[in-house]
């Protein structure tokens, strides 16, 4: 018996370290083994140390090593890069307008489509080199423009648009029009105050001839980037540090090892109110919601306003309303299932990374200064959370029954904790859905538009008031209750996901992406299956 | 009594589970029909067909009553069923506060444009206008009756609304409506003509441009910096004398046979070649007599038409005699102009200042160099006493197109009811019918609109850019209210941006989003509101969220099994 359990923890310490070295990756520099085309004698060295300078791109400040990733990400797709670390795929292609460096990527291509109306081969690797596409540009451009035109929406439509940022993306960046530096403007005593900004942002490209020197070599202009770098942040703002530091420490990827291990203690100890059970559980709260207020800190807004915060969100509420739940109950099952549902979450968010931006972005005018937003949107994701907890529950009922393990008396035990879950989860909704009237009333004036997402976020509240009343009614009995709340999730599957993935229509229309739909079918397929089989093997006996 | 009632056999149907989970599973069911309807076409249109259909508010009322019965048959009152009182309670009134506004809310928004008060609040609900006119003397008067709102073609044989004597029937109404035109014969009686020019400019590629005597907005168009114009009296050799371009101070242009004259207003009564023009002051329209060298008198009313006016105030078609407008000719810009029109082929001239060029003979086979920004003009189709006929097809709205209203109509007189008309009438311009007796109606079917008893002026719009980006960070507009009651005017100012909305006069502004206004300003679109029902839904929602948390867990419950 104790050597199943030091095996289990070792298996447990052996993966997450694993999965932390793996997803950490793309933070050593490889510059040294990189072969490089740069035609002139000089190549330029870019040192890991640039990834703390700041950088003003798309509307926000923001740490050089996270612009780095997200540029190398819109470029190939991908956020990491077998040979070249996103610092040196950034710095390096930035002064190509001075060496003709041009980095040996590929650009991630979904369609077949795309390869055939652009008339390129395609190996069968869904990429292709971006030496080989830029002198395509032009066609490129044009192809996105004529097929925008031809066709409204679909896969060939999408793909031919990613393409053309990805092409023009790279483009900017190889021009040395990406890259912007900040110049602190010595304060005028005498000027009034915001009379003008006292920082300029000016584009590597631009800075030998603003400086009167056009023979500035890269070298040379890295060091004046470095120099304004840290005079920027000295003498105006070294708030963007944090996430650099944010980027760096990765607090999600460190939660995934610490939820494995609590769940192996958690499953070992026979009792939740055991202390080390809570005392690992507090840590991996503790360590979410740090992360989480440091996302606040950073974006200066709650955690609420695309897919990837709110599926953050959803998993750091399961393990707390979990812990309460089984604490209240001294039942650790409850506790398993909201730590199932993190690890879920948690791996959604490293790696269903098309489908989730971990990108920060500058807020749309509408969802600004809100506090009826964040009250909202927190209140219905975390009802999601504690609803998921009687969705996993019942699927164990379900899956243990088909394989012929579960007991009579769980039924009774596994109702009892869902019901627990299902009361947080139907008041929170409730609510939630009427503080999202009250700020569509304080933001347009209307309490209710049949926008898709509220229209949905209603449609599971009534699924789970069927239920409810049809439980009170006596309807649904004992296992019917784990069953129908087995299927009743996937009505918040569809709220959560489906309207912006599915429907994509409506008022909130953040994080369309391709992923998303296949994410939404394979749950709806595998709960489908779950139910079905559960159903007939029921009537078989 | 109580008893009694409530073991009756409609209050225990209407109060009992059953019905509501029927009623929920229904209203959830269309609920979710609705979501996909929008996906698919627009939420205007998944309004229409889904949310406001009958079957929809049938189901809500029967979760009202339902809801209404439930708590009812559960009196008397009963400790242990607190929380489910309140809930129900709050329920209640939060349905009837939603009544409430869809009855009698206001959603609607309103464009300002920059320094132009406007006190015109639209609602996306369709309603019938009519202006009658008896006389170009008179103000019109306004007729208007709201249509109701669906998502399907109506259709009716019952007089809709009366405009003095004529009765108007709406046909047929479309909601969701497309035009496809064609062009056929005009009557004899009509002299028309229309031309389709294609323009073409390496910067701009090609441009089509159509110029019709039936629609007077396309007279004049405007395409970058260039004026074109169809002016199909216009003698426009005039144009090559040089005496007219230098004087630039010209408004009008005399012709008559050879004889081409430039009049100035502020210099008349003005004698020249043995004419004599003068401004008669009688009326309120611009009215101009010229008197030819043989004492014929020539009145003109140049604002409605070139041509001389008889004096049974009828067209003289057969006069040779022309008076235009042709202020902002010669202001420096750009200018093509069609003129008369011979046999196969029509006059143009292209000029701009001074200097200007005559072509007699332009035909649809040749291209045409301009001297502009290497502009290249061909004519597409010269259509001599041709009209578009335009019907209007059902469509419903693929990807969140909008549509346009448009009614089949007949416009019958009440009197002589063999003087009947019928025509098709849209959002998109007023249609003009001709009455026996000189008046003139003009029809259209547009959004509805409510007045304001205060006017808006934009006096300045800002939009706020994320830094390095032309993304929009937020839009603020400064506004200027003004009352429109003379007895007591009031002016007052508000600064309207996100989430800071103007409340006056029972109404909310909230800024909602611009528009680019044609000289290049930015006007803004603020949405308004009226919600009587607001009270209610607040309370309603505090008392549901109350009510459900102390029916979770205040109320202790006896163990069920």
């Amino acid at each position: 018996m104790l050597k199943r359990k030091i095996l289990s923890l070792l298996a447990v310490v052996i993966s997450s370290c694993l999965i932390y070295s793996s997803t950490s990756q793309a933070e050593t520099n490889f510059s040294d083994f990189v072969t490089t085309n740069e035609t002139q004698s000089e190549k330029v060295r870019c040192p890991s140390r640039l990834g703390e300078l700041p950088i003003q791109a798309g509307g926000r400040i923001k740490p050089l090593s996270v612009h780095a990733r997200e540029m190398l990400k819109l470029v190939t797709g991908k956020s990491s890069h077998p040979t070249l670390s996103p610092i040196d795929f950034y710095c390096r292609s930035s002064f190509s307008f001075l060496t003709s460096y041009v980095p040996p990527v590929k650009v991630r291509i979904d369609h077949e489509e795309t390869f055939k109306n652009l008339g390129i081969k395609n190996d069968n690797s869904h990429s292709f080199p971006l030496q080989e596409l830029l002198p395509r540009t032009n066609q490129i451009l044009n192809y996105a423009q004529d097929i925008t035109i031809k066709e409204k929406k679909g896969g060939v439509l999408n793909d031919a648009k990613a393409l053309a940022s990805r092409i023009s993306g790279a483009q900017t960046i190889l021009l040395g029009q990406d890259w912007k530096i900040p110049f602190v403007v010595p304060h005028d005593a005498n000027a009034p105050q915001g009379a003008h900004d006292p920082v300029h942002w000016i584009s590597v490209s631009e800075i030998p001839t603003l400086m009167g020197q056009p023979h500035l070599s890269a070298s040379e202009i890295l060091a004046i980037a470095e120099k304004t770098g840290l005079i920027y942040q000295k003498e105006v703002d070294d708030h963007y540090l944090i996430e650099y530091w944010y980027d760096k420490l990765r607090p999600f990827h460190i939660a995934i090892s610490v939820l494995l291990l609590a769940s192996v203690i958690t499953f070992l100890k026979g009792t939740p109110r055991h202390k080390g059970v809570l005392a690992i559980n507090f840590l991996l709260i503790l360590i979410q919601a740090l992360a989480i207020a440091t996302r606040i800190i950073i974006s200066n807004r709650g955690p609420v306003t695309n897919m990837y915060e709110t599926v953050m969100w959803v998993g750091f509420g399961s393990v707390i309303f979990a812990l309460i739940i089984s604490w209240s109950r001294n039942d650790k099952i409850i506790l398993l299932m909201g730590q199932l549902m993190n690890l879920i979450t948690l791996f959604m968010m490293s790696f269903a990374t098309d489908m989730l931006d971990a990108s920060i972005q500058p807020l749309v005018p509408v969802l600004r200064d809100n506090f009826w937003l964040s009250t909202h949107v927190t209140s219905i994701t975390i009802s999601y959370a504690s609803l998921a907890l009687s969705w996993l529950l019942a699927n164990l009922y379900l899956i243990r029954f088909i394989l012929g393990k579960a007991k009579p008396e769980e039924i009774d035990h596994f109702s009892k904790l869902a019901y627990d879950a299902i009361k947080i989860g139907v008041v929170l909704l409730a609510a939630g859905i009427i503080l999202g009237g009250v700020w569509a009333d304080y933001s347009w004036g209307r309490f209710w538009g049949w926008d898709p997402k509220e229209t949905w976020a209603l449609i599971a509240l009534l699924c789970y008031m069927i239920i409810l009343h049809g439980r009170y009614a006596g309807w649904i009995k004992s296992a019917n209750f784990l069953s129908t709340l087995a299927l009743a999730y996937l009505s918040i599957i569809m709220a959560w996901f489906g309207v912006n993935y599915v429907l994509a229509a409506g008022l909130h229309s953040y994080g369309f992406s391709n992923g998303g739909a296949v994410f939404i079918s394979s749950v709806v397929i595998a709960q489908i299956t779950i139910s079905l089989t559960y159903e007939i093997k029921k009537r078989l006996k | 009594m109580w008893k009694r009632l409530i073991r009756t056999r409609v209050f225990r149907f209407l109060s009992s589970l059953r019905l509501a989970v029927v009623v929920l599973s229904l209203y959830t069911l269309f609920m979710a029909i609705g979501t996909i309807v929008e996906s698919k076409t627009n939420a205007q249109y998944a309004k229409l067909s889904v949310y406001m259909t009958p079957w929809f508010i049938i189901i809500q009322i029967g979760l009202f009553l339902n809801i209404l019965f439930a708590a009812l048959v559960r009196f008397p009152y009963k400790k242990r069923l607190f929380g489910f009182y309140i809930i129900h309670a709050g329920l209640l009134l939060l349905m009837t506060g939603a009544g409430i506004t869809a009855l009698y809310g206001i959603d609607g928004s309103i464009r300002l444009l920059p320094q132009k008060p406007t006190n015109f609040v639209v609602e996306n609900k369709p309603t019938l206008y009519a202006f009658y006119q008896s006389s170009p003397m008179r103000p019109p008067s306004e007729f208007m009756q709201a249509l109701p709102q669906s998502a399907s073609i109506m259709e009716s044989n019952k007089v809709f609304m009366s405009v003095m004597d004529y009765d108007i029937t709406v046909l047929k109404f479309i909601p969701f409506a497309e035009p496809t035109s064609e062009w056929v014969d005009s009557p004899p009686s009509k002299e028309s003509l229309t031309l389709k020019i294609e323009l073409q400019n390496p910067n701009f590629g090609n441009q089509l441009l159509t110029l019709s005597t039936h629609d007077k907005e396309k007279l004049t168009q405007k395409i970058g910096g260039l004026t074109v114009r169809l002016a199909p009296e216009m003698n426009l050799k005039c144009l090559q004398n040089k005496f007219l371009s230098a004087d630039t101070k010209a408004q009008y242009l005399f012709a008559m046979k050879d004889q081409c004259l430039a009049i100035n207003l502020d210099e008349t009564p003005l004698h020249k070649n043995g004419y004599r023009i003068e401004r008669l002051q009688d009326s309120s329209l611009l009215k101009i007599q010229v008197t030819t060298p043989d004492k014929q008198a020539l009145v003109f009313y140049p604002t409605m038409n070139a041509r001389p006016i008889k004096e049974d105030m009828t067209l003289d078609t057969d006069s040779q005699a022309t008076l235009y407008d042709i202020s902002g000719l010669f202001d420096g810009t750009a200018q093509l102009i069609f003129g008369k029109f011979f046999g196969e082929s029509l006059s143009m001239a292209w000029g701009k200042g001074q200097d200007w060029h005559y072509q007699d003979s332009a035909s649809t086979n040749e291209i045409y160099t301009l001297p502009w920004m290497s502009l290249k003009l061909s004519i597409e189709e010269i259509l001599k006493n041709k009209e578009l006929k335009t019907d209007w097809n059902f469509l419903p709205p693929h990807d969140k197109e909008e549509r346009h209203f448009a009614a089949y109509i007949r416009v019958q007189n009440q009197i002589k009811p063999e003087d009947t008309r019928d025509l098709w009438i849209d959002d998109t311009e007023a249609k003009t019918v001709f009455t026996d007796r000189g008046a003139v109606i003009e029809l259209m079917v547009g959004n509805t609109i409510t007045e304001l008893d205060f006017d808006l002026t934009l006096t300045e719009f800002k939009m706020n850019t994320n830094p390095g980006t032309m993304d929009p960070a937020s839009y603020e507009s400064f506004v200027d209210i003004s009352s429109r009651d003379s007895k007591n005017p009031s002016q007052e100012k508000a600064h309207i941006y996100m989430n800071s909305p103007l409340k006056k006069g029972g109404f909310t502004f909230y800024q909602s989003s611009y528009f680019d206004t044609e000289d290049g300003q930015k006007g803004s679109v603020l949405s308004v509101n009226r919600d009587p029902g607001r009270a209610l839904k607040y309370i309603g929602s505090f008392l549901l969220v109350m009510g459900s948390l102390i029916h979770f867990y205040w109320i202790k419950r006896p163990k069920k099994d």
